[in-house]
């Protein structure tokens, strides 16, 4: 049914072209997130398709799984170990953390593991155990106080003492290319819950900001950095913007005093003539617009992975499926990944049933997942079967 | 008393599920809000009886499909409550009309199921909803007259409307003389209701 409705002639240039097959990433997927003793995850297994839309009641852990990526990403970047005593599962005494990433790199099974210890004496949690192995065969190790590094072309594996409260993975890139190979593909990894309330997102650039914030905060410096990083992406992004926000002419840099760079909208209406708005005079929606175009444009056509968390949010009606349904073409012919966390009826509508997981949590005990099923098809919508609360029957 | 929990409506307009939800309050007082769920309504330019012919037979598969899913012990707890005004009709007329539905659907379980017998009830005020809401509210009421146009504050004597309904459909007496007779027919229905 989507495909037909892609196909339909004029569709393309309402949304903007996407362009295709330009993946600079070979084939990458995340195939499985094990997570225990986080938040309301004991023993979870998550094994996300390429397309998945993550619904649920309120409070079954549909965010925090996303959660879970973000602080991965940000555990293994380097730096202050995002996860606390607090993170610990409440009904659980165990004193262990255990996280497992696999991903399909290159046609290759990377697989990660990670053992966080905590105890009464220390605020700060000790690393365990942090491996990786690529193949079923170890890259990089981290047990019982040592860190076994594992050189390329023959060398010899070398042993290092040392006890740790953060990643040490990123100290094994440089000499180790799946290593490096496996910290570029995570931190590629974009997460996103769009904070679009006036003021939040910088309508100056500073500097250029290569990856997005999880708020997207960074958009005027993330966008300074793509436009010339991507110029296709960026004419593609503004067909998309000029179809879909009224009066749209094209986004453009104005150099400020000292240098910075404002942001400006160009727009025109036969009643104004031709305005320039900065970012914080767009609407909420017309903002998040502005930034599902840019992750569709930049993001999801290199063929990433990407986490959106309730991407409806402050779009009028009409904006959601044209860009749900470029997206998903992106996805399709890019190879990428798109996990959306919804409860909007249009998009429960579109995805729920191909590619809905639904979490939940029997007797608010820890999460569970099951593959969105209805037995109403042909009688009622999906998004009316879960307004009615008759899912979980 | 269980909870029938969710009731479906099915009706043409807000005012005949504010009424039907205030009944419902006063029947079951424990009964949540997110307990009764409205199914979605014709658009206002429409007209609300076709919708509501047209989504019968979809609304009572939707319901057959949930009891059958259901443990044989929680089964009588779901309602299906169908509204629809009588209009130029006559109450039988649209009963004739519901039946036709349910005997010419395509799904075998619809046409087998007797939904006198499935906890759904059919109102049909003749000639519309604002003639009961008179009616119960003590007022004189004429099948005859659409009373929908007339400018009255309806909402504000639904409460009264709903208490009254509540009253006959609980007495197990016949209702009082002045009961309109598309109501006393309604009243049927809902005293079929098995919570």
């Amino acid at each position: 049914m989507l495909k037909g409705y892609l196909s339909k002639p004029g569709l393309g240039s309402q949304t903007g072209r996407v362009a295709k097959g330009e993946s600079t990433y070979n084939p990458a997927m995340l195939k499985r997130l094990y997570i225990d003793n986080f938040r309301c995850f004991v023993n979870f297994e998550y094994k996300p398709e390429r397309k998945q839309l993550l619904l649920g009641a309120n409070g079954s852990g549909k965010s925090s799984l996303m959660e879970v990526v973000r602080k991965l990403k940000e555990f293994i970047r380097g730096g202050e170990n995002p996860f606390t005593q607090s993170t610990r599962t409440r009904w659980q005494d165990r004193p262990f953390q255990v996280f497992e990433i696999e991903a399909l790199l290159d046609d290759q099974v990377y697989e990660y593991r990670l053992e966080i210890r905590y105890s009464s004496e220390s605020k700060l949690p000790s690393i365990a155990v942090e491996t990786l192995t690529v193949a079923g065969a170890p890259v990089f190790e981290l047990s019982k106080g040592e860190i076994r590094f594992f050189p390329e072309e023959g060398a010899r594996s070398s042993v290092l003492r040392w006890e740790t409260t953060e990643s040490a993975l990123h100290l094994a890139q440089f000499s180790n290319s799946s290593v490096r190979r496996f910290v570029e593909w995570l931190d590629s990894v974009c997460c996103f819950s769009i904070d679009v309330y006036p003021g939040q997102m910088d309508e100056v650039a500073d500097t250029e900001s290569r990856q997005p914030d999880y708020e997207l905060d960074n958009l005027a410096g993330w966008y300074l950095h793509l436009i010339q990083e991507n110029p296709e992406g960026n004419a593609n992004l503004l067909a998309s913007l000029k179809a879909a926000l009224n009066g749209f002419i094209s986004l453009r840099f104005k150099t400020e005093e000292g240098g910075l760079r404002k942001l400006l909208v160009d727009s025109e209406s036969p009643a104004k003539g031709r305005v320039a708005y900065t970012i914080s005079e767009l609407s909420d929606g017309q903002r998040k617009l502005m930034a599902l175009y840019m992750i569709l444009h930049f993001l999801l056509v290199k063929g990433l992975a990407v986490f959106i968390d309730e991407p409806d949010n402050f779009l009028s009606l009409r904006e959601i499926q044209p860009w749900l349904l470029s997206a998903e073409e992106a996805v399709d012919d890019c190879k990428g990944q798109l996990i959306l966390i919804s409860h909007h009826p249009e998009i429960l509508n579109q995805w729920s049933q191909e590619y809905g997981l639904r979490f939940f949590r029997e007797e608010n005990g820890h999460v569970r997942t099951e593959k969105f099923k209805t037995d109403y098809d042909g009688v009622l919508q999906p998004s009316e079967v879960i307004a009615r609360g008759w899912e979980n029957e | 008393m269980n909870n029938p929990e969710p009731v479906t409506i099915l009706a043409e307009d807000l005012r005949q599920t504010r009424f039907i939800r205030k009944y419902l309050k006063k029947r079951i007082p424990s009964l949540s809000q997110r307990a009764i769920y409205d199914a979605p309504m014709a658009d206002g330019r429409g007209s609300g009886a076709q919708w509501v012919l047209d989504h019968y037979e979809s609304e009572v598969l939707a319901h057959l499909i949930r009891r059958a899913k259901l443990p044989d012990r929680r089964r009588p707890e779901k309602w299906l409550i169908v509204v629809i005004d009588a209009d130029k009709w006559t109450t039988q007329e649209r009963l004739n009309e519901f039946r036709k539905r349910i005997a010419e659907s395509k799904d075998e379980r619809v046409r087998k199921c007797r939904v006198e017998n499935d906890n759904v009830a059919r109102l049909i005020p003749k000639w519309s909803i604002e003639s009961w809401i008179l009616n119960l509210n003590g007022e004189a009421a004429d099948e005859d007259i659409p009373y929908k146009r007339q400018h009255r504050q309806w909402d504000g004597l639904i409460p009264t409307a709903a208490a009254e309904l509540h009253a006959w459909v609980k007495s197990e007496e016949e209702p009082p003389n002045q009961c309109l007779s598309s109501l006393k027919l309604g009243i049927l229905e809902l005293r079929r209701l098995i919570a």
